[in-house]
């Protein structure tokens, strides 16, 4: 917590900085001196916006704060605020020589990230090689035996280092290939339609083709003309979408949760990108329906005859491509869905509903956590309390355990979950062995242990009740199991169900009450508990989160791509129904006449419009057989991801399928319903 | 009876009003008739063909086919009587590019549902009877409008119709290549089918038992 007399907030991007920060990143700083900035103790760089909070249109340089009611630091640089794109972000650095942990110069503690400049030409894996003669003095050989520091080039960290406790939330750029993947297939979607519909429409311009080409013209000056025709309406198009940017991007970035701006004349590379994705488009498009076009021989092409079947062929298997494509996309969305609602139903071993979590800030709020309870539970929508470390979704203490069983000197690598007697009954979850934790027994503070099964299955123990644990990096010298509790998903369902072990530490450890509240009027329960935290601590500003939108933050990526793909699984399917209507609208026109004779023959309506969408419902099954290998590659990469997963079943992929040969049969048939009804005279009226 | 018209008229709504193409007709046709309709361009023969066929509806007046009110019937039965009952012969011939000879003459038996080897046989008799076995993989592009008229009177008789319609058959034969269509009519019609076909030469038209004068609509 920052506070300037009575201005207080809790600041989470606050972080500890060399003075040679700013050698190392190109911060822009507004007001003083880059060099000597973080040099002294007590001294702070600030971002603008965080010194326009405490400070207003003060001039903040030699101003001081407060920090969590302790020390005092003074302002010593204004910096622009962090772009958001940035390796990380904060809203303030205060200078490493404050820290008094000690532990920033303690090597065997990885509190802090290092960064490092290499001179241009060095090779990172050589300097790579210098770390362990390095470590070797700073922390002994037998402990540095066991790191392997390596470099990573900061631009690739965000997209492709997936280490544990990463600066920040890193992106994958699995996720980008796949939507750029997906992007260009929608454009091809598009392509296709413009170049079957223009192949298509170019029958209708056999007579133009002919009277030029008897005026003199010749191929090429054709070719040529029809590629211009198709990149003049790229480039339109390229307006057209520059405008629905505009237009959808805040949208977009509503559903991503990023913070994108596509800014044309900022100098990067999207502007002569986007320019050179228009060319292509533009020529893809044109040079099919060119070379169709230009090929007709003028005698035949006056007369109005096109160039034959020649090019259907080619249009029903972009056809095909398209609906294959789509399927695709469809079957991807499912089963996104589907493992989705596979985790959101899954049992978890504890129910992470009608959870408010509300944090211990200070430490009087914090060795008053007993009574806080008491009073909480005076309130009838309140059923249960706990205080506790940390939670399952959370972080926990990567120290590993010594265990009955295990070869002297081994230990037992386990996640720890820290909490009171009152934990298990407050998240549901289940004792399937021995007791629970309790008051009932004094004991339970410092010398007993919950585990779950795997964490017995793990260890071989049969009969983990009356097992011995000790923790030594914790001084928990001596202890006994006395529970087992059914396994529950500590971490997110992308990682199998490890091992864990529960205990109770004094107050000073613990982080949060998780209140458990009966369904009723959430604010007027809010502002209960809120009074009642004022009244143990009065500075400290009240906050609190409900568990299950904590819990279910573990998969926003997920959630955030099944919206992304749902949207571009609607874009292909209004793409590839739309150039099916053109196709099928075209046939039908192409085959008034035919229609007309069939119909004075005694075809009945039902086998017309049997006539015209069968040839495409054909593609849409034969789309199939392309569709389906592709999704099942692409879906399983994708549910690699997960340590439990759906396994999608054949079901899936084909209501995908009967869901593309509706779509398509539903478009063709409207249009083939128009040309079966008709009046068969108008058809056969001669010419 | 096979044929009864009362009162038909047919018009179009313009912007002026009504125009007329058939006003007044009054009509009746026997079974095993052979009847020409004769009149100019635009006397509306092409439009009472059509009514007759079932391929358009009169605007007034009644219809009576083989005692049937043509009116009152659905989609799918007008679909019906052009399948089992009616042939129908173009001027512009209106064979199918895409369709073989063969393909285009077996298309009437597709609708009514004959069986595949049943089919063969009737092509095969009926292309024997016409002496076209040899075109019998060709387009249409590939024959003279003769030719390809054959083809039409072919496809038109396959499924041996009660009624055959011929809306110029000849308009745009040779002389020679017309008198074939007219002798095979004439046969047709000793063997009994009723035929109706409108034209504009009067030698054509001779071949008929009885012969009906059309002129702006008006029976004459």
């Amino acid at each position: 917590m920052v506070n300037r007399g009575n201005t207080k907030f809790y600041e989470a991007k606050g972080m500890y900085a060399d003075s040679t920060v700013f050698d190392i990143f190109s911060y822009r700083m507004l007001l003083g001196d880059p060099e000597t900035a973080l040099t002294k103790p007590n001294s702070m760089v600030v971002t603008v916006s965080f010194a326009e909070k405490y400070f207003g249109t003060e001039n903040p340089m030699g101003q001081s704060l407060t920090i969590d009611n302790q020390e005092e630091y003074v302002v010593t640089g204004l910096l622009e605020d962090i772009p958001q794109n940035s390796h990380f972000t904060f809203s303030f650095l205060i200078s490493m020589v404050s820290d008094k942990s000690g532990l920033s110069d303690n090597w065997a503690r990885y509190q802090f990230y290092t960064y490092l400049l290499i001179v241009e030409n060095a090779t990172p894996e050589v300097v790579d090689t210098k770390f362990p003669a390095i470590l070797a003095i700073r922390i002994g050989e037998e402990n540095a035996a066991a790191v392997k520091p390596f470099l990573q080039p900061l631009t690739e960290i965000h997209l492709r280092s997936h280490l544990f406790r990463e600066m920040e939330t890193n992106a994958d750029i699995a996720y980008i290939y796949a939507y750029a993947a997906i992007a260009l297939f929608i454009i091809l979607l598009a392509c296709i339609n413009f170049m079957n519909l223009a192949t298509a429409a170019a029958t209708r311009r056999t007579k133009e083709v002919g009277v030029r080409k008897v005026a003199g013209a010749g191929r090429r000056a054709l070719a040529l003309q029809y590629l211009g025709e198709a990149l003049l309406m790229s480039f339109m198009s390229l307006g057209v979408a520059i405008v629905l940017i505009e237009i959808f991007m805040p949208a977009f970035n509503g559903i991503t949760g990023k913070n994108l701006s596509a800014n044309l004349t900022d100098g990067s590379f999207l502007l002569p990108a986007l320019l050179i994705l228009t060319v292509i488009v533009g020529i893809i498009s044109g040079s099919y329906p060119a070379l169709v076009l230009s090929r007709l021989s003028p005698i035949r092409a006056i007369k109005g005859e096109s160039g034959g079947a020649g090019g259907s062929s080619l249009r029903r298997a972009l056809v095909t491509f398209q609906f294959a494509v789509t399927i695709t996309l469809m079957i991807a969305t499912a089963v996104v869905f589907s493992q989705r609602r596979y985790i959101s139903a899954k049992s978890l071993g504890f129910d992470k509903h009608h959870l408010i979590v509300v944090p211990l800030r200070s430490n009087l709020l914090k060795s008053n956590h007993e009574a806080i309870k008491i009073e909480l539970l005076r309130n009838p929508n309140i059923s249960k309390v706990s205080a506790s470390a940390n939670m399952p979704g959370g972080s926990d203490y990567g120290v590993p355990i010594v265990a009955d069983g295990l070869p002297p000197g081994e230990t037992f690598a386990i996640r720890h979950l820290i909490a009171d007697q009152n934990f298990i009954d407050t998240f549901g979850m289940e004792i399937v062995d021995g007791r629970e934790l309790s008051t009932d027994y004094p004991d339970d503070e410092r010398g007993s242990y919950l585990i779950n099964e795997e964490a017995a299955r793990q260890l071989g123990w049969d009969q983990p009740v009356g097992k011995s644990i000790s923790i030594p990096a914790f001084k928990r010298e001596q202890g006994t199991v006395v529970g087992v509790v059914k396994d529950f998903h500590f971490r997110s369902v992308h990682t199998p169900i490890s091992p864990v072990i529960m205990y109770v530490q004094p107050s000073n450890w613990l982080t949060r009450i998780s209140i458990k509240v009966l369904a009723g009027n959430i604010p007027e329960l809010l502002a209960s508990i809120e009074k009642i935290w004022t009244t143990f601590d009065p500075s400290q500003p009240f906050t609190y989160s409900f568990f299950d939108e904590e819990y279910d933050g573990l998969y926003n990526r997920e959630k955030k791509g099944q919206q992304i793909l749902g949207y571009f699984t609607a874009i292909a399917i209004f793409i590839a129904a739309l150039g099916l209507f053109g196709l099928v609208t075209f046939a039908a026109e192409t085959r008034t006449k035919e229609i007309g004779i069939r119909k004075a023959l005694g075809a009945s309506v039902s086998s017309i419009v049997s006539l015209l969408s069968g040839e495409f419902v054909k593609l849409v099954l034969i789309a199939n057989l392309f569709a389906w290998p592709a999704a099942w590659w692409a879906i399983n990469r994708w549910l690699e991801n997960f340590a439990y997963r759906i396994e999608p079943g054949l079901g899936t992929f084909v209501m995908a399928g009967l869901l593309a040969l509706a779509i398509a049969v539903i478009t063709v048939s409207t249009q083939a319903l128009k040309a079966a009804t008709a009046n068969p005279v108008e058809a056969l009226r001669y010419e | 009876m096979l044929i009864q018209l009362i009162d038909i008229e047919k018009y179009y709504q313009t912007g002026a009003g009504k125009t007329f193409v058939l006003r007044n007709i009054n009509l009746e046709i026997d079974q095993g008739e052979f009847v020409s309709i004769m009149g100019p361009s635009g006397a509306g023969k092409s439009t009472l063909l059509h009514i007759l066929g079932v391929l358009d509806d009169p605007s007034g007046g009644s219809y009576l086919l083989d005692g049937h009110e043509v009116s009152s019937l659905s989609d799918k039965h007008r679909g019906e009587l052009r399948r089992e009952m009616i042939g129908f012969i173009f001027q512009a011939y209106h064979l199918i590019d895409e369709l073989t000879v063969y393909e285009n003459i077996e298309t009437p038996l597709l609708y009514r549902k004959v069986k595949s080897a049943e089919r063969r046989g009737m092509v095969s008799d009926i292309l024997d009877r016409f002496q076209i076995v040899g075109k019998k993989d060709l387009f249409p592009a590939q024959l003279s409008g003769g030719q390809q008229q054959v083809v039409g009177v072919a496809r038109a008789l396959i499924s041996s119709p009660r009624l055959l319609l011929a809306d110029e058959p000849t308009g745009n034969l040779s002389s020679k290549e017309g008198e074939t269509i007219m002798g095979l009519f004439k046969e047709l019609h000793e063997a009994g089918t009723t035929i109706v076909q409108a034209t504009h030469s009067e030698a054509n038209a001779a071949w008929a038992d009885r012969v009906i004068n059309l002129q702006d609509g008006w029976i004459t």
